[in-house]
């Protein structure tokens, strides 16, 4: 019982080894520290957008905005930086925060459906960081990419440092503050939360500005790694940071699910692109194998559900 | 008047409960028969089997003395048995006729093409022979709870049954709704249709039906003639104990120092509640009785905040509380227990997290759960109303009905209230368990906490509370204090008077 618990919880993982396994069999390359690197680098963009998305399908929404918002905070980043640092972080974190409390407040006071919501807000950011950069470029400064990207002894330390601390800070925001359980309580009945004296419409409004948020800081990141703005690298933010969330075990209503499954699932999904970029597949295809794995472990985990319930009934 | 329908050892047997065992009854012709019985004696068991939707594990049912195997729905439909379940099914943006005729449209079709005339004609003809009078083109999400029954009712009839099942049909109506339905009922009957009529409430069950079939625990404990039992007979069989072992000892109020804690001053909410006037005494228990739907229900919520209070004023210990939303009346330690459990309880989540959720703000520490202190405080109160679950982690869906009303009384007592509003705190738990709720209540009381009930059964009415206030149309028309010392005869006669309006 304990054991089959234990597997449950930490399935994601089981699954991460053992295509980590199969592609070091299928490519010698596969075999080097180097290539765990890079997937760690990669998988911190998506990680922190993830978070966010996280919190914001706990509680039963979804935000379709973080992509552009990443875009328009890279592009922001690439024009501001040269001038002055500190203001070059500062000001996409800012807007972030903003995009993401506007998003909030419309879905939670003014109920407007999260879809259409942040769908529009991803138009709107998408439209305005284009308007500054129509196409990738601008300059981020050596010093930065190199605080957070260089290698010592072979090791990606910051990203592998970031990586660790956005784990652990999300899943004890999850699991040991009153926030995290007021999250829970919104997502699974936002009338039993109300009922209990929970402010929904702060909960609401904080996991929507949360999620532009991290969504900023992921631009930020990827700046670094780019070495530029491109207001339309976020494109493909929206689909994995969801895929992400619900492949580590967080259900679309809401109300359960955590936060090291969808870690779990940000790694699979980087691996998967390395691995077939590494095997010289069409990078095409990565596109429909994440498509089919997502649409399998949802299928696997209904059958699981269902017999559930009939132990029950 | 000869038997149509007879079931014969029925058997019914689910994983950790006997739901039915070895029920035999028969019903006949032109007769209402009521099916009495606490919650979990099998009743609606026996509806699901006989419309089909569950199959006995044993037993023969019989139509007309010919056996008959009911698979499934459409079979029961084909054997002329129709039934109005509880939970209400009729889709709210199509219109009264269409949803009158769901899933047989076909029937008016020609060529392919809905003839939408010929639909509108035979729902107002079915509505016509109930006497109903409701547009048929008007969508359902217009209609009140009374009217939808009544629009159940036409499209079960549909098909004209001959063996009509009505089960809690009158749980979500008013006293004129009841007995315009009452009216339809009667007129089935003297057709010579067989009722088969499920309620809790036993006035109802007086009024309508000739015979009653007792269940208990999943066995007929006798078939009666109505109208030579009273109603105490009925409950004795029901209960299967004596009431004075189900309601805890009231320890007379009279000699106790009595300090008014909470006052409502001439509260208002628009449409339902009009200058309500209302003072509790620390360590009483007031019940809140009346018709279902009068505004009982609607004045616990405007205290808690729940609804708009449009005038008026609640005071705490004499002084102004503003109580706008449940947050703030969580701070003025106020508490609101809600009849529906799955308004109070996240099923999906653990007993702790549930028990938790209200009290979040009392462990923390800068936002951070002290996780130490909330397990304790969650295992001691959790023990102390008795819990019976396989640890704290278990998921709240998964514990009977019981259980889940000590959950949601361990829940709200961590938020320590001096105030408790709940809305018909034992209603569809067992005799046992209710037995328990209202040693529970009363302890609080003991306690020094104040309680306001709102209670619709006249059992709990007469044994439970200190103070009765009986609400009509929104106001307060009538206050009986210490009922204890009242013979309860008389005082059942005046409560009912009250809430009904007759002098």
């Amino acid at each position: 019982m304990k054991t089959k618990k234990i597997v449950g919880e930490w399935y994601i993982y089981i699954l991460m080894i053992a295509i980590w396994i199969v592609a070091s069999l299928i490519t010698p390359y596969f075999r080097q520290m180097s290539i765990f690197m890079t997937i760690i680098v990669f998988s911190v963009p998506l990680a922190l957008t993830a978070l966010g998305q996280n919190l914001v399908i706990l509680t039963g929404r979804f935000d379709l905005s973080v992509g552009s918002i990443l875009g328009l905070s890279t592009v922001i980043a690439s024009e501001i930086m040269k001038h002055n640092l500190f203001i070059g972080i500062l000001l996409p974190l800012l807007l972030g925060v903003v995009i993401g409390f506007i998003n909030g407040i419309s879905v939670s006071k003014f109920r407007i459906d999260s879809f259409i919501m942040t769908f529009g807000m991803m138009a709107v950011c998408q439209g305005v960081g284009l308007l500054i950069r129509d196409y990738p470029g601008g300059f981020i400064p050596k010093g930065y990419v190199n605080f957070l990207l260089k290698e010592s002894w072979h090791i990606a330390l910051t990203p592998l440092l970031i990586l660790i601390v956005v784990l652990l800070v999300g899943e004890f925001v999850l699991k040991r503050t009153n926030f995290g359980r007021s999250v829970y309580a919104v997502g699974n009945n936002d009338v039993i939360a109300y009922r209990s004296g929970i402010n929904v419409t702060f909960i609401r409004t904080a996991v929507f500005t949360i999620s532009g948020f991290t969504a900023a800081m992921a631009g930020l990141f990827l700046s670094a790694v780019m070495a530029s703005g491109d207001a339309t690298v976020g494109a493909l933010y929206p689909l994995d940071s969801i895929t992400a969330v619900v492949m580590g075990g967080t259900i679309l209503a809401g109300g359960r699910g955590d936060y090291k499954g969808t870690i779990g699932a940000v790694l699979i999904l980087t691996s998967l692109a390395r691995i077939f970029n590494l095997a010289g597949v069409n990078i095409w295809y990565t596109y429909v194998a994440k498509g089919l794995l997502l649409l399998t472990i949802v299928a696997i985990r209904m059958f699981g559900v269902k017999e559930e319930k009939e132990v029950v009934a | 008047m000869s038997e149509i329908l007879k079931v014969d050892g029925i058997s019914k047997f689910f994983p950790g409960v006997q739901a039915l065992s070895k029920v035999t009854a028969s019903f006949s012709e032109g007769e209402v028969n009521a099916l009495v019985g606490e919650n979990g004696a099998g009743k609606s068991t026996l509806v699901f089997i006989l419309m089909g939707a569950l199959k006995p594990d044993a037993g023969k049912c019989f139509i007309k003395g010919n056996e008959v195997n009911i698979t499934g729905v459409h079979r029961a439909k084909e054997y002329g048995i129709g039934a109005v379940y509880q939970e209400p099914s009729l889709i709210d943006y199509l219109s009264v006729g269409e949803n009158i005729f769901l899933g047989e449209q076909g029937k008016f079709k020609y060529g392919g093409i809905l003839s939408y005339s010929k639909l509108y004609k035979a729902a107002e003809k079915i509505l016509n022979d109930l006497k109903v009078e409701i547009d048929v083109r008007q969508l359902v999400r217009f209609l009140n709870p009374a009217q939808r029954k009544l629009i159940e009712f036409a499209k079960m009839m549909r098909h004209n049954p001959n063996v009509i099942i009505l089960d809690e049909i009158t749980a979500a109506l008013d006293y004129e709704s009841v007995v315009k339905l009452f009216e339809i009922i009667r007129n089935k009957r003297d057709e010579g249709k067989t009722v088969i009529f499920i309620s809790h409430r036993l006035k109802e069950v007086f009024d309508i039906a000739d015979t009653a079939v007792v269940l208990k625990e999943g066995r007929v404990v006798k078939k009666l003639e109505l109208k030579d039992t009273t109603e105490e007979e009925l409950i004795n069989l029901m209960m299967g104990r004596k009431l004075s072992e189900i309601f805890p000892k009231r320890i007379s109020v009279a000699g106790k120092e009595k300090k008014v804690i909470f006052s409502i001053r001439n509260l208002t909410v628009k449409g339902k509640l009009e200058n309500i006037n209302l003072d509790i005494v620390k360590g009483e228990i007031v019940a809140l009785a009346g018709l279902k739907g009068h505004g009982q229900s609607e004045l616990l919520k405007a205290v808690f905040g729940l609804v708009h209070k449009s005038g008026g004023k609640i005071l705490i210990n004499n002084k102004e509380a503003t109580v706008n939303n449940p947050a703030e009346a969580k701070m003025e330690k106020i508490a609101f227990l809600s009849n529906r459990r799955d308004d109070e309880l996240c099923f999906t989540h653990s007993i702790r997290r549930n028990i938790a959720l209200s009290s979040l703000g009392k462990r923390q520490k800068a936002g951070f759960i002290i996780q130490s202190k909330e397990k304790k405080e969650v295992s001691d109160i959790s023990s102390k109303m008795n819990i019976i679950a396989p640890s704290l982690s278990t998921e709240v869906g998964n514990l009977s009905g019981g259980n889940k009303q000590k959950v949601v009384f361990s829940k709200w007592l961590l938020t320590q209230p001096d105030l408790l509003l709940c809305d018909e705190p034992a209603e569809g738990l067992d005799v046992g368990t209710k037995s328990e709720v209202y040693h529970i209540l009363r302890r609080l009381a003991d306690e020094g906490k104040s309680i306001l009930l709102v209670l619709s059964d006249m059992v709990e009415i007469l044994n439970l509370p200190d103070r009765v206030v009986v609400i009509r149309e929104g106001k307060i028309v009538e206050e009986f204090s210490d009922i204890g010392s009242e013979d309860s005869k008389m005082l059942e006669k005046k409560i009912l008077k009250a809430s009904v309006g007759v002098t």
